[in-house]
């Protein structure tokens, strides 16, 4: 195997979501490993496979359904991308051809049972911050899905949760969750939106929310996100002249909101100058994400006048 | 690359996969060359070509020959097998193990499968494997149904059942399973009615003299009459 300092791996060609098998590929491609090594490689992986399988039936099986074995193979291809993940690119590369790969396995799960321990501390935190609130999709995610995702994370047979989908919308994650990983990156960011949101004045948000009342509560109304709403209800009013901003747009705000004639391109960049001034709120990357979010909205309000602003802000 | 691809490496039957597990099943002529049964090395291939074929059509994934191996280890003591007939018992064993497995969705565990598929091929079909395929298709409808399997009593039964009739010498081997059958099926009735109180032997015991009296056969009302004979019950 190539030293270290020789090895040139191109970044671009690596898939974190599919770390183990992607670096192995990067690893041959650029001649840092041999062909046999590659092979070996697999062998190691299969051999690991055997074992799960024999686990997995209790040892009354050395055989089992495809679709079984494909779980099985993606439960430990997932724990030892949390293990590769954690190291540099180049330290990675060596152990993932050191020969060892079922202590880098149980590294890996060793890993997860922590990510979920942390998870199960952030659904905490998250219960205790969170948005009072009438979202009937927001609620039902706390009370109950992320604690049924958090306990159906199965650290040695089903580690990777193929493409679960929870009701909520969210700016990053959007409403897909992946592993372990996809459980914290959606709590990390709730708990971010929850400290959002309730920075605002308590009467403005529940009057707010009572404009929006047959969206957010009912289950076959739009999906909003509250950390969205908030966020572009914010971004008007300092538009439209608050100094500190605000979530409860009034008539003299729409009225000038209207007569600045903006395109929505003209207040995505003018919503760019303001958005600082709610840092400290959230931190810059989620602004950051939500301002890119809100670019089709604003262009679809500021295209259709008042009255389209009228609506948009809950003024019927 | 993902799982899927790197499992399409087993799912293969690539030629090199199959040599080397040819090679792994021609390692156990060590065990089975003891009673005289060996696979050349061209029947191994067969072997092994034949367990890949069969994982692939019924979607199963295996490391290793850990069934196969089971099955050769255990088939070796049958009474019925020898250097001829080996390689033909392997690969029908083989074959229906899998789709088995498969048809019953991992409802029976290996052992217990292989250890059905002797007991079966070797005391009720008397070595006939046209009629073991007809016997696992009775497992795999009761499996499927719910139903469990107790080998271990059906061992019992069948060894029990042989010792009071000597079945090799009331029937021919074409007609082994289906005597055995009705054997067994008139002993579960008696058994039913009359519950845990009579020693199995004593019930095997009243059926073979009904046997005698009806010149070598069970009707229907056979249990009814072994079941006064049995309750001390003057007979008509």
């Amino acid at each position: 195997m190539m030293s270290i300092e020789r090895i040139m791996l191109d970044p671009s060609r690596i898939d974190r979501g599919n770390y183990t098998l992607t670096l192995a590929a990067e690893a041959l491609r650029c001649g840092t490993c041999t062909d046999e090594q590659h092979m070996a490689l697999q062998n190691d992986i299969f051999t690991c496979l055997a074992g799960q399988i024999s686990r997995y039936t209790g040892g009354e099986s050395t055989s089992v359904e495809n679709r079984t074995a494909v779980k099985l193979m993606g439960s430990i291809l997932y724990n030892t991308d949390l293990a590769l993940l954690l190291m540099p690119m180049t330290r990675a590369v060596q152990r993932l051809f050191a020969g060892d790969f079922e202590a880098l396995h149980a590294e890996g799960m060793q890993i997860n049972r922590q990510y979920t321990l942390k998870a199960h501390a952030r659904l905490r935190e998250a219960k205790r911050g969170r948005i009072r609130t009438m979202c009937v999709y927001y609620n039902e995610l706390l009370n109950k899905t992320l604690r049924q995702l958090i306990h159906s994370n199965d650290i040695r047979f089903d580690a990777k949760r193929n493409v679960t989908w929870v009701d909520y919308t969210m700016p990053t994650v959007n409403r897909k969750v992946c592993g372990i990983g996809g459980i914290l990156h959606m709590l990390d960011e709730l708990i971010t939106e929850n400290a959002f949101v309730n920075s605002f004045d308590p009467q403005e948000l529940s009057d707010l929310q009572n404009r929006f009342v047959k969206e957010l509560a009912s289950p076959t109304g739009e999906r909003i996100n509250l950390g969205q709403l908030c966020f572009e209800q914010a971004i008007l009013s300092m538009l439209a002249g608050r100094e500190k901003p605000g979530i409860l747009l009034n008539e003299d705000e729409v009225r000038t909101l209207t007569g600045l004639g903006l395109s929505g391109d003209e207040c995505y960049y003018a919503a760019m100058q303001v958005v600082h001034r709610l840092g400290g709120r959230a931190p810059e990357k989620y602004l950051t994400r939500l301002l890119e979010l809100s670019r089709a909205s604003f262009a679809a309000v500021f295209s259709g006048g008042e009255a389209a602003i009228r609506r948009y802000a809950g003024i019927i | 690359m993902n799982e899927l691809t790197l499992l399409n490496r087993i799912f293969n039957l690539s030629e090199s996969a199959c040599m080397f597990d040819a090679k792994q099943l021609y390692a156990l002529n060590d065990i089975t060359s003891r009673r005289g049964l060996t696979l050349t090395r061209e029947q191994a291939v067969e072997v092994a070509k034949t367990r890949s074929q069969a994982l692939y059509e019924n979607e199963r994934v295996e490391i290793g020959v850990g069934a196969t191996d089971k099955i050769i280890r255990t088939f070796s003591s049958s009474s019925y097998a020898n250097a001829r007939n080996w390689a033909e018992i392997v690969l029908e064993i083989v074959e229906r193990f899998y789709f088995i497995k498969s048809e019953v969705h991992d409802a029976i565990s290996d052992n217990e499968l292989i250890d059905f598929m002797y007991h079966t091929f070797e005391n009720v079909c008397g070595g006939a494997l046209e009629m073991l395929a007809d016997e696992t298709e009775e497992l795999i409808r009761h499996l499927n149904a719910g139903g469990s399997v107790d080998i271990e009593a059906e061992i019992d039964l069948s060894l029990k059942i042989d010792t009071v009739f000597l079945l090799d010498s009331i029937a021919a081997p074409s007609e082994r399973a289906a005597v055995y059958n009705k054997l067994s099926d008139c002993y579960f009735d008696i058994k039913k009615q009359i519950g845990g109180t009579m020693n199995d032997y004593a019930i095997l015991g009243g059926m073979y003299q009904e046997y005698l009296s009806c010149g070598g056969t069970l009707d229907g009302q056979s249990a009814e009459r072994v079941m006064k004979l049995l309750k001390g019950d003057p007979q008509e």
